[in-house]
């Protein structure tokens, strides 16, 4: 089933840790908005994961992307790398066959992949906006392949630290009253930034974002931003902090003239309402009775 | 009179107070106002305090269903009425994927004041950019291995629709009754000592 | 014709500032989004906006289903103040916050010549 939509409502970084956890295969197409007037710049882009990793990227469809990458860099004279490409197994990714003929190092590999993936990918979290296209059908196509991969997340990273424009992504940031709750066991193997690292420390639930931002003498906005990094990278999720509907303030016993505070210390039961207690869970729900429950499904099938 | 306390949650223009409007006996009790926010775009008004609507089945029996406020704005509305809830279900609409977030942020919150049972009820699934139910699942943060929520597709206009899903909800409390006892009755069967 | 904030915010002011124990005011929509506001240091202008347009829906509701009729005002006594929440057009409700020395006679008069002066803004 095809998944589409317009990345100002369903965020670049959503998509990928969508696929991530998803652990999808398929080709996800990225189509810039408004379409690029330039006929020079390509229209589509082109990312295909497998198993929610990623495995390649290209600007073009006709399969010649990282064909064209070698010829760039000059390694193998003008338009060999199409014809050594002709005389790959079918199938192995080409950049393994490549290295297996002795054509390619394995550092000149990693160098393309990272071309490919890091900075043509990294490039697209600044799109205002555009349409996004999954299609499950589609499997890495092996002339665009380095053989390499990397988790979808290890991208998200690296694009959104390199954001410089958060206005698309502005209502998505999470709320700076909100404190933050870690999603993994122990600490994070993602490679973290010291900020983030920072971060990283505060997630006990209780603590706003804009305490951390205080703590940490970063601006609120910075804060939402790397908390923003590490919730779509799975690692942590926003909690609302549980706190009373008011804050009552203590009685001012010693201004006050002694009756008064006397009066104040016994409320008299039919005046005062019984203040509410926001900190107890559940306090006021009672289970509901088995044969009231067994009447109102009874009821219910009759009427469904 | 035994009452049992729904809730009825979710994004705005999810199909709260329509839900709570179609299976409702008696006529709802509303607080719209007149939408002067984003929300105008999506629909005219928009509840401010809470929608109330009630299915008697017995004498002394009743069902009371409560629909929230979308806005993260009324969120104490949200606090008061899931405090009291038995169990909540939270409507998605399946083609609003850009609520996805929001509607998870809501689910935190309200699991963090509440373990009544939810279920999830995927709105607008006839709809073409609808989204599959394992997809936004996914999306709300059930992954692989996480316990999931019972899901229903649901018409919110529809009443075998939405007697449907309350059912779905009452059963799905119901099992974990079973499964559990609540702690109040376990205590209250321990001996004072 | 366009709403004049600017003033608005200007009565909202002087009425905070000139009425004795006076804490804070707030001009809403009923769907509980802010006009103007001058509020207490720590007080949320959104979350006090939700909350007034909240109570003031419920209000009208016992009003009309309790056969009390319309609803000019709906008062919050608390042990340290008081939160009183006054209809002021079709577009707007009044919040005012006063603390527990206020004297509710005069605290009522000032209300009602601050929603009379709005009302001619918001027409």
């Amino acid at each position: 089933m095809a998944i589409t939509g317009h990345l100002a409502e369903f965020s670049l970084a959503e998509i990928f840790q969508f696929l991530e956890q998803g652990h999808k295969t398929g080709l996800l197409t990225i189509t810039p908005l408004p379409e690029p007037t330039d006929h020079h710049t390509s229209r589509s882009h082109y990312i295909w994961f497998q198993q929610g990793r990623i495995t390649t990227a290209a600007n073009r469809s006709d399969g010649r992307g990282l064909v064209t990458l070698i010829d760039k860099r000059g390694w193998l004279g003008s338009h060999a790398a199409g014809r050594l490409l002709k005389s790959c197994d079918l199938s192995t990714p080409a950049g393994l066959c490549f290295k297996s003929q002795g054509i390619l190092e394995a550092d000149q590999l990693r160098m393309l992949f990272y071309i490919q993936v890091m900075q043509q990918v990294c490039a697209l979290f600044a799109l205002e906006d555009g349409w996004f296209h999954f299609d499950s059908s589609q499997k890495t196509p092996l002339s665009e392949a380095t053989g390499l991969s990397a988790p979808a997340l290890d991208v998200t990273l690296s694009g959104l630290r390199a954001l410089k424009n958060w206005t698309v992504l502005e209502e998505k940031l999470p709320d700076p009253n909100a404190a933050l709750i870690s999603m993994i066991d122990g600490k994070p193997t993602l490679k973290l930034k010291q900020a983030e690292w920072q971060v990283w420390e505060f997630t006990d639930g209780r603590t706003s974002l804009k305490e951390i931002a205080k703590h940490l003498q970063l601006s609120v906005r910075q804060i939402q931003q790397i908390a923003f990094r590490l919730i779509v990278v799975s690692l942590l999720e926003e909690v609302p902090i549980l706190k009373p509907v008011s804050t009552p303030q203590p009685p001012l016993i010693s201004s006050q003239p002694p009756k008064a505070a006397a009066a104040e210390a016994t409320p008299s039961p039919a005046k005062k309402l019984p203040p509410s207690s926001p900190e107890t869970v559940n306090a006021t729900r009672e289970p509901v009775s088995q044969s009231f429950l067994n009447n109102l499904m009874g009821f219910l099938k009759n009427q469904a | 009179m035994e009452i049992m306390r729904l809730v009825v949650t979710g994004p705005v223009g999810a199909g709260k107070s329509t839900f709570i409007r179609t299976i409702s006996e008696i006529e709802v009790v509303d607080t719209d106002r007149r939408a002067t926010d984003e929300t105008a775009d999506l629909k005219s008004s928009t509840t401010v305090a809470f929608d109330f609507g009630r299915l008697q089945f017995g004498p002394d029996t009743a069902l009371h269903l409560y629909g929230t406020p979308g806005q993260a704005r009324f969120d104490f509305m949200w606090d008061i009425l899931i405090r009291k809830a038995h169990a909540y279900i939270m409507l998605v609409a399946a083609h609003r994927p850009h609520e996805f977030r929001y509607s998870r942020r809501m689910l935190a919150f309200m699991r963090q004041r509440s373990d009544a049972p939810v279920i999830l009820g995927l709105t607008h699934m006839d709809l073409d950019k609808a989204w599959s139910q394992k997809d936004i699942l996914l999306a709300l943060g059930y992954v692989k291995g996480s316990q999931q929520p019972p899901v229903i597709v649901v018409n919110p206009t529809d009443q075998q629709s939405t007697t449907r899903a309350i059912l779905t909800l009452v059963q799905y409390y119901f099992t974990i009754l079973q499964a559990a006892p609540h702690p109040q009755v376990y205590e209250a069967s321990q001996p004072c000592s | 014709m366009a709403i004049n904030l600017e003033k608005i915010s200007a009565i909202l002011q002087n009425f905070v500032s000139s009425t004795n124990d006076v804490q804070g005011a707030a001009l809403v929509t009923p769907d509980g989004l802010p006009l103007a506001a001058t509020l207490p240091g720590g007080m949320d202008e959104e979350r006090v906006s939700a909350m007034s347009a909240a109570m003031l829906s419920l209000g009208e509701r016992i009003g009309g289903e309790l056969a009390r009729g319309s609803i000019d005002r709906i008062y919050v006594e608390g042990n340290t103040g008081y939160g009183i929440l006054t209809s002021c057009s079709e577009d707007a409700v009044f919040l005012v916050l006063a603390s527990q020395a206020a004297k509710q006679g005069l605290l009522l008069l000032e209300i009602k010549r601050a929603v009379t002066e709005l009302k001619t803004l918001l027409q």
